[in-house]
């Protein structure tokens, strides 16, 4: 019966959260947080907004309610579009701020409108901020009052201030007085070669960026983890160190023997977490073997076992003659003669 | 995953929960990396008609209760225990609301396939695992969570107690009657 029910459930196993969910699940934590701590506030606000408007004198029961503020700036005069989608002529307006229509022209006196409009050769649609004009050629853009900027999603527009004109098409941005190139987009899964080579170039932020997104489409790269580990050891991240080599760990084979011996380095002020890595370690042959155990020898003799130190320090000595790992133990052994 | 890699650093949980206590969410962002993938298992195979996006909510679920319920946590290096108690308790809710939905969960009849697993489940291709899978769906929920947490998730049989809230004698109990019902043709 386990057999089955093994393989049943190790076909329903689930991969760890990379990097990039680990995040996404802290961004809401913090939101989270964010509403616990300010949403009471809020509630009382709007409570005592409520009463305010409730208990305000000269506020008779059952009367209509005051017009809207937009309708009253502008009784008569040039018609104003408010925050909201505005239909105008067939083009549609999202406005978030005030515009002011003004025949074919729109005044943007607060805020930004984004504009879809259709092409009007006779009477191109135009968007006028303060000394700036933006001429409709056919396109869909958004115009931002202060500071100036416009961006351009589809078509044409001409940006225009005096006797100067700027052309703008699809993707680009005009921005404090110049047009500003869109960036290309970053590659979506970096390159392990170009992580390592930001890491030694000490770009660490940017590595550390570029693992948490390999890691998200890669989740079992050991190398990635590994590189990641490195980054985290390097800024003295040692928790996250250890997070990072303990999943080389789970991926198993031979990095996951790595891992062992870096997490072990890592857990040097921690003999009793240190040891068992050790151990595991050294049940596989590697170059690394002299250096692990005296490791191990120096961690039992820590936690207080003389013996067990003195055996793998005098196996160190035995098994690797000649090495610096196998002068320390002598020394370390002729330290604990009495 | 080996021992090795998760109990040797039972005390980085210990110290991950320190800083999550001092108000520090990325050490919650490393504990989901450590456990999130046995607490998204577990909750799978409790729960065997779960899809694995739903798992995933339920998985992000749990470390946020976690989170939420941090003081009543006692830091005793068992930490993914008290994971798959918060993640079994979400599970219920979870299977509570599908039977509020009206989502269809029983048997066609002696025998019947895709009960279990979804029609377009690549695991009911193989027919052992899918017996196991409709098996295991006809379980009680209370004697499948003994199971999974034992024969699964390699808890013994006081620890899974501890889990679920309830006596040794009572999951003994229930991991007898499961494992004698999963015997039964």
């Amino acid at each position: 019966m386990s057999d089955p029910l093994q393989e049943w459930g190790a076909a329903r196993a689930l991969r760890a959260p990379s990097p990039a969910e680990a995040q996404e699940l802290v961004a809401r934590a913090r939101r989270r947080r964010w509403v616990r701590r300010v949403g009471p506030v809020c509630v009382l606000a709007l409570a005592v907004a409520l009463l305010w408007v409730g208990l305000r004198p000269g506020k008779e029961v059952g009367t209509a309610p005051e017009p809207p503020a937009v309708a009253e700036v502008a009784p008569a005069g040039p018609e104003v579009l408010a925050d909201g989608t505005h239909h105008l002529d067939g083009d549609v307006l999202e406005v978030e701020g005030v515009v002011e229509v003004l025949g074919g022209r729109l005044a943007l006196t607060r805020g930004r409108v984004t504009v879809t409009a259709h092409p009007r050769a006779e009477a191109p649609l135009e968007v006028v901020a303060g000394s700036w004009s933006v001429r409709v050629v056919g396109t869909v853009f958004t115009v931002v009052r202060d500071p100036f900027e416009v961006a351009v999603a589809e078509g044409i527009v001409e940006v225009v201030r005096g006797e100067d004109q700027w052309r703008l098409g699809a993707g680009q941005r005009f921005a404090d007085g110049r047009v500003v190139r869109p960036r290309p987009a970053p590659p979506a899964v970096p390159e392990l070669a170009e992580l390592r080579a930001q890491v030694l170039r000490g770009e660490v932020e940017g590595a550390r960026a570029g693992l948490a997104r390999r890691l998200d489409v890669h989740p079992d790269d050991h190398e990635a983890w590994a590189l990641l580990a490195q980054v985290h050891t390097r800024e003295g991240h040692r928790d996250e160190a250890l997070v990072a080599w303990s999943r080389v760990v789970d991926l198993g084979g031979r990095p996951a023997q790595r891992a062992r011996y870096e997490s072990a380095v890592l857990l040097e002020d921690r003999p009793a977490e240190a040891v068992p890595l050790l151990r595991a370690f050294l049940e596989t042959p590697d170059p690394l073997a002299a250096e692990a155990r005296l490791r191990l020898g120096q961690a039992l003799l820590d936690l207080g076992d003389a013996s067990g130190a003195r055996a793998e320090l005098e196996a160190v000595a035995a098994e690797h003659p000649g090495t610096r790992p196998a002068s320390k133990a002598a020394q370390i052994l002729a330290d604990l003669e009495p | 995953m080996t021992t090795t890699g998760v109990n040797a650093h039972a005390d980085l949980d210990g110290d991950l929960v320190q800083r999550l206590r001092q108000g520090d969410l990325d050490a919650l962002g490393l504990l989901y990396q450590r456990h999130g993938g046995a607490v998204r298992s577990l909750v799978r195979r409790s729960e065997p008609t779960m899809t694995p996006e739903d798992a995933d909510d339920l998985c992000q679920e749990t470390f946020l209760a976690f989170h939420d319920g941090l003081r009543r946590y006692r830091h005793g290096g068992r930490l993914r225990s008290w994971l798959y108690g918060i993640a079994l308790k979400k599970a219920r809710s979870y299977r509570r609301r599908e039977a509020l939905r009206g989502v269809l969960r029983s048997a066609r009849g002696v025998g019947a396939a895709g009960v279990a697993l979804r029609r377009d489940d690549p695991e009911a291709r193989v027919d052992a695992q899918r017996q196991i899978g409709q098996a295991l769906a006809r379980l009680p929920a209370a004697q499948r969570e003994v199971l999974v947490l034992t024969a699964l998730e390699g808890l013994a049989v006081q620890e899974a107690a501890a889990v679920l809230g309830i006596s040794e004698n009572a999951a003994s109990t229930r991991l007898y009657r499961a494992r004698r019902a999963l015997e039964q043709p």
